[in-house]
């Protein structure tokens, strides 16, 4: 299995996605286990790659010799077994790809056997809920580091997780193999997005929420809140994102909350919607609220949601500009709608000091608070708040 | 003051053929609002909140019902599809002349706002065949209406890459181009509200002109012989470069389409 010198087209592969950069000489990208097994033998350590779309730096290599699985990146098998559907696909298979083999198996990048695999496919419309929102990640990369995306009423990654192959390489268990369970798309889908004018209106609605227990609602799949200085970004960041610029200019405001709805039934999904509008009640302006329902529809409103994460990282690429030393620092936390309302006043607190934006999901607890230094001399001072923050 | 927006339901992706007929699979993709119509909506809708009612008309299958809805949802005030075996198969001749009928039906519109064109035939020549049916001015490529009053309309339109502000006598038909109007989405209010409206059906004999041989494919006068991908008439290497290289190249060809540094 040849490494190559890491240089010209490679020197990207010394970073990832949290814009920390590392060194490493050399980089083999096997495409199979019998050339993941040749890459690694001999090696005393090494550093494992996938797509490098992590934002703590995990991918970073530390002067060790690469692993990357990008070529890792075929669908292996694809079976319906009692009404539920699985996909098998090598571990750096991106979910681009995946999706590219649910909803065009005609496309050109699929192999002749890929192709055969999808004819099975007819008459279906999959996905896989869990799913992150960077479709460029890799399957092995979200099973390592237990990535989900936004629905998680769907309930966790383990849930559709059938089957992993691995192999051992010294102490390192590597993943070599995925088999992913897939849902039929739901029959209706609704997008609803809530404007604040205060940050204070915004998390009294994620309470209300709470309180009516509408986050226990079958068909409440996504709650995703969005802070003041991520809508900035949001908004700085339509221009130059194809993705948000087939949705309206956000209005001013202060806060967001993100609702998707998913069912078999219209009127349980339209029930949903008005019960939401009625919790809205006080807090901001009905005629303000955007609202749209079906698949293509509703996957375009998520991209707001989706892009969030993107729209930080070209703040940060912004700031590397003037100090290339700069990353960016974050915590990804566990909250509850209570815990997070409880401890909204002590974050502030804390951060109000740097440049720090909060979004995340509020049905399966998980809330990324992204920092944005200066300069690198914030960079510390940051990590110490997070950890006197315990987040 | 009455306006009226003619939308379109067209594929959401590219749709198959039938070569033999030459007209679009419509039944079997997915389907969306005309997004060239989405200007012209948008700019009726900021209208309608100065004191005008909005109707909305679209012709197709059943299926188009779900642009109505759209309309609804976005605060059109009523809602007409023309849905009927005797309008299928329509040119841009009779699919106009269907419109025109319908638009007469309702007592006519002091504007009709139109698309540029639609993604599927792609001809934008129905806005001003709808005018000639009506026998009522029309001017296209719309940037902005500018301002409504009892007997005309001020409209910015483009025109070999120049801006020129007009009048135009209503009753008019305008088509809007892409620009100025993005649309809205609907509030959750009124697409909850929109749920408890309803659409009317139209067919040829509701119509003054009720003789079906003026309408679909019996009414039309063009036929599409035949449909082909475009022939490439150009082939260029693809070259691979190091981002640095690929970066000059760009920056070296845009000053070379600009005539000077970027």
């Amino acid at each position: 299995m040849p490494f190559f010198a890491v240089k010209d087209e490679y020197l990207d592969y010394l970073h990832d996605e949290s814009r920390k950069t590392g060194e490493s000489d050399s980089i083999a990208f096997p495409a199979d286990t019998r050339e993941l097994k040749s890459a690694l033998n001999g090696l005393a350590s090494f550093m494992l790659q996938g797509a490098r779309t992590g934002l703590f730096g995990l991918a970073v290599p530390n002067n060790t010799p690469i692993v990357n699985l990008s070529k890792m990146n075929r669908v292996t098998a694809f079976r319906r077994d009692e009404g539920a559907y699985y996909i098998s696909a090598q571990a750096g298979c991106t979910l681009g790809c995946i999706y590219d083999f649910l909803r065009n198996p005609d496309s050109a990048g699929l192999l002749k056997k890929e192709i055969e695999l999808a004819g099975g496919l007819s008459g279906t419309n999959l996905f896989f809920p869990p799913a992150p929102s960077e479709s460029s990640a890799t399957v092995g990369g979200i099973i390592a580091a237990k990535a989900s995306g936004i629905l998680a009423g769907y309930g966790s990654l383990s849930e559709y997780l059938s089957g992993i192959k691995k192999i051992r390489a010294g102490n390192t268990e590597i993943i070599t193999e995925v088999t992913l369970k897939l849902l039929p798309m739901p029959e209706y889908m609704w997008g609803i997005c809530f404007f604040f004018a205060g940050a204070q209106e915004s998390l009294e609605f994620i309470g209300r929420l709470s309180r009516a227990g509408l986050l226990q609602e079958d068909c409440v799949k996504a709650v995703e809140y969005m802070d003041e200085k991520t809508l900035g970004f949001l908004s700085a960041s339509r221009e130059n994102a194809a993705r948000l610029k087939s949705l309206p200019r956000l209005p001013e405001c202060a806060g967001a909350v993100y609702i998707e709805l998913h069912s078999a039934d219209e009127r349980a999904a339209e029930s949903a919607a008005e019960r939401l509008l009625g919790l809205y009640d006080g807090l901001g302006d009905p005629d303000g609220t955007w609202a749209v329902s079906g698949q293509s529809e509703t996957l375009k409103l998520r991209e707001l949601r989706h892009y969030a994460q993107e729209a930080v990282n070209g703040e940060i690429d912004n700031i590397r500009r003037g100090d290339s030393s700069v990353f960016l620092v974050g915590a990804d936390s566990a909250f509850t709608p209570d815990s997070f309302l409880r401890r909204t006043d002590e974050i502030k607190e804390k951060l109000c000091r740097f440049e720090f934006c909060v979004f995340g999901n509020l049905t399966g607890g998980r809330v990324r608070i992204n920092l944005l230094p200066k300069d690198a001399s914030e960079i510390d001072l940051m990590k110490n708040a997070l950890e006197e923050l315990k987040l | 003051m009455k306006i009226a927006v003619m939308l379109k339901q067209v594929p959401l992706k590219a749709a198959g053929m039938d070569m033999v007929r030459g007209v679009i699979l419509r039944g079997q993709t997915e389907k969306t609002l005309n997004p060239f119509d989405k200007p012209a909506l948008e700019a009726a809708l900021r209208l309608r909140e100065e004191s005008c009612s909005l109707d909305v008309y679209t012709m197709g299958p059943s299926s188009a019902a779900n642009v109505l809805k759209s309309a609804f949802e976005l605060g059109a005030d009523r809602s007409f599809l023309l849905c009927d075996a005797r309008f299928s198969g329509a040119d841009t001749y009779a699919t106009s002349y269907a419109l025109a009928q319908a638009a007469k039906l309702n007592g006519g519109y002091d504007l009709i706002v139109c698309g540029d064109r639609t993604t599927d035939g792609s001809t934008g020549q129905c806005p001003a065949s709808l005018a000639a049916h009506l026998n009522i001015p029309f001017c296209g490529q719309v940037v902005s209406i500018e301002s409504l009053h009892r007997d005309s309309v001020e409209l910015t339109r483009s025109s070999g890459g120049k801006n020129i502000t007009i009048s135009l006598r209503l009753p008019c038909v305008i088509s809007v181009a892409e620009g100025k109007y993005e649309l809205r989405l609907p509030s959750l209010k009124s697409k909850l509200a929109a749920a408890k409206k309803e659409y009317t059906l139209l067919t040829p004999d509701m119509f003054g002109d009720a003789d079906p041989s003026h309408y679909g494919q019996s009414g039309s006068f063009t036929r599409v012989a035949k449909v082909y991908p475009a022939r490439q008439t150009k082939q260029s290497a693809a070259k691979k470069l190091s981002p640095h290289e690929a970066s000059a190249l760009i920056v070296g060809e845009a000053a070379r389409v600009k005539g000077g540094a970027l």
